[in-house]
């Protein structure tokens, strides 16, 4: 995102409440944008907050567009025709089938809620995860690992900060347990802040897969969550096993 | 994506706060799928929603209507009606199923109370994700009030700068709760913020 010095009259209170990672300044009385901060959400050009129209995306490069990518919701990915962060995940999962009984999809949000997060960081988790997890393929995280086994990303968009990265994939349900102990140790070695989610089928008398296990390691869900509600066709047929 | 899990708030907050998303799956619903969707959406406008809105447009509040967000929408959009009533959501869920479009349709909210909803439509819940917090630097958080206005956006377009600007104004009698809870629900762009219970939150801050 850039601004046109010559047309701002530096009412940087208009703009500046706009931006969630910070990022606009005013110095020599005009607003200005902190390249390292700027996550290219878009957020500061779209509302939009500019009565003087100062705001104007630039074209991205390889690998700023990987901040773009994670940060402004309205980009669509070619790879998965989803919008937003990561993948459809549970949302289609009626028609895909992607989680499956005795599994769960496990989603781990860096930067989330309004930390914002280093693709070092991001790293990190994915690390931790590997040995446990079955990557999602089609999720822009995996897209940017050089090797799915070590959960290592490649080295070009590790200097990226984006607002938030999701790390996502299916976990057989006996490895509930280890990857709740590795995300608890690898909590502990971040610089930001994760939400995890998990996502399960829903047995016909209405409990989930993992509901006996997560009690009995000691935690607790949110009470809000997310129900697909199966009305998708063609509707994915999985028999109970 | 998971933009409207991990959204925090009270029982009592929640119990007024229910998002109904639709979309498609690309290689298997995509083609056609933009009538459907749009179909999806006019039923809940039937029903009293309080945002409507496309992941890839925009939503009301920004677009100016429910028309605008509809004109808009193109095959693969993700469409999103958000509700302050179960009844309200409970009615276009039986429309919906009885519409049989065929687009995968999640809804957020109070398991207990999705359960109800479920079970009035006629509807088996085939999915479940839920939320297990916030882990990690959590000393980097805002406080909860923040939180749970930010958070009634998943992908963090309602900054805690924003929420205290708006706050100053309503402060300063320069803006109402109810046109300060719209402001916050502009930059939303999916359509998930609720500006009914956004209102009940801001008046804990004046």
């Amino acid at each position: 995102m850039q601004i046109h010095q010559e047309e701002c009259r530096g009412c940087i209170e208009k703009c500046s409440v706009y931006c969630p990672t910070k990022a606009i300044f005013k110095d020599d009385d005009v607003a200005k944008i902190d390249r390292d901060l700027c996550v290219e959400c878009y957020n500061c050009y779209r509302v939009p907050c500019c009565p003087y129209d100062c705001f104007e995306p630039e074209e991205l490069e390889w690998p700023r567009s990987f901040r773009r990518a994670m940060s402004d919701p309205i980009t669509v990915d070619n790879r998965t025709g989803v919008s937003g962060r990561g993948t459809a995940e549970m949302k289609t999962n009626d028609v895909t089938g992607r989680i499956k009984y005795g599994h769960f999809g496990l989603g781990v949000e860096l930067g989330r809620p309004g930390v914002g997060t280093s693709m070092r960081d991001v790293e990190k988790v994915c690390i931790a995860l590997a040995p446990y997890i079955s990557f999602e393929p089609k999720n822009p995280v995996t897209y940017v690992m050089k090797d799915i086994k070590t959960g290592k990303l490649r080295e070009d968009i590790l200097g990226e900060f984006v607002l938030s990265a999701i790390v996502e994939g299916d976990v057989a349900i006996d490895k509930l347990e280890v990857v709740m102990a590795a995300l608890k140790k690898v909590a502990g070695e971040v610089d930001t802040v994760f939400s995890v989610g998990l996502s399960s089928r829903v047995y016909p008398d209405g409990s989930l897969v993992f509901k006996d296990q997560l009690e009995r390691l000691g935690y607790t869900p949110y009470l809000c969550g997310k129900t697909n509600v199966g009305l998708a066709k063609p509707a994915f047929v999985e028999g109970l096993r | 994506m998971t933009h409207t899990l991990h959204r925090t708030g009270t029982p009592t907050d929640q119990a007024a706060d229910y998002t109904l998303m639709a979309m498609a799956t690309k290689d298997a619903n995509l083609k056609g799928s933009r009538e459907k969707l749009v179909g999806i959406l006019r039923i809940c406008l039937k029903h009293n929603p309080i945002n409507i809105g496309d992941t890839q447009q925009g939503d009301m509040y920004l677009l100016g209507s429910a028309e605008e967000v509809f004109k808009r929408m193109v095959d693969g959009a993700i469409a999103h009606a958000h509700f302050d009533s179960k009844d309200n959501l409970i009615n276009s869920l039986k429309e919906i199923r009885e519409a049989d479009l065929g687009m995968s349709v999640i809804v957020t909210g109070l398991f207990d109370q999705i359960k109800d909803c479920c079970s009035q439509a006629g509807l088996t819940p085939h999915t479940q994700a839920l939320s297990l917090g916030i882990w990690g630097k959590t000393d980097k958080l805002p406080d909860r009030k923040h939180l749970d206005l930010h958070t009634m956006c998943g992908h963090a377009m309602v900054p805690v700068t924003l929420i205290d600007s708006v706050v100053e104004k309503i402060k300063a009698k320069q803006l109402t709760v109810e046109q300060g809870a719209v402001e916050l629900t502009k930059p939303c762009v999916c359509g998930v913020f609720n500006p009914t219970r956004a209102a009940e939150v801001l008046r804990r801050f004046v």
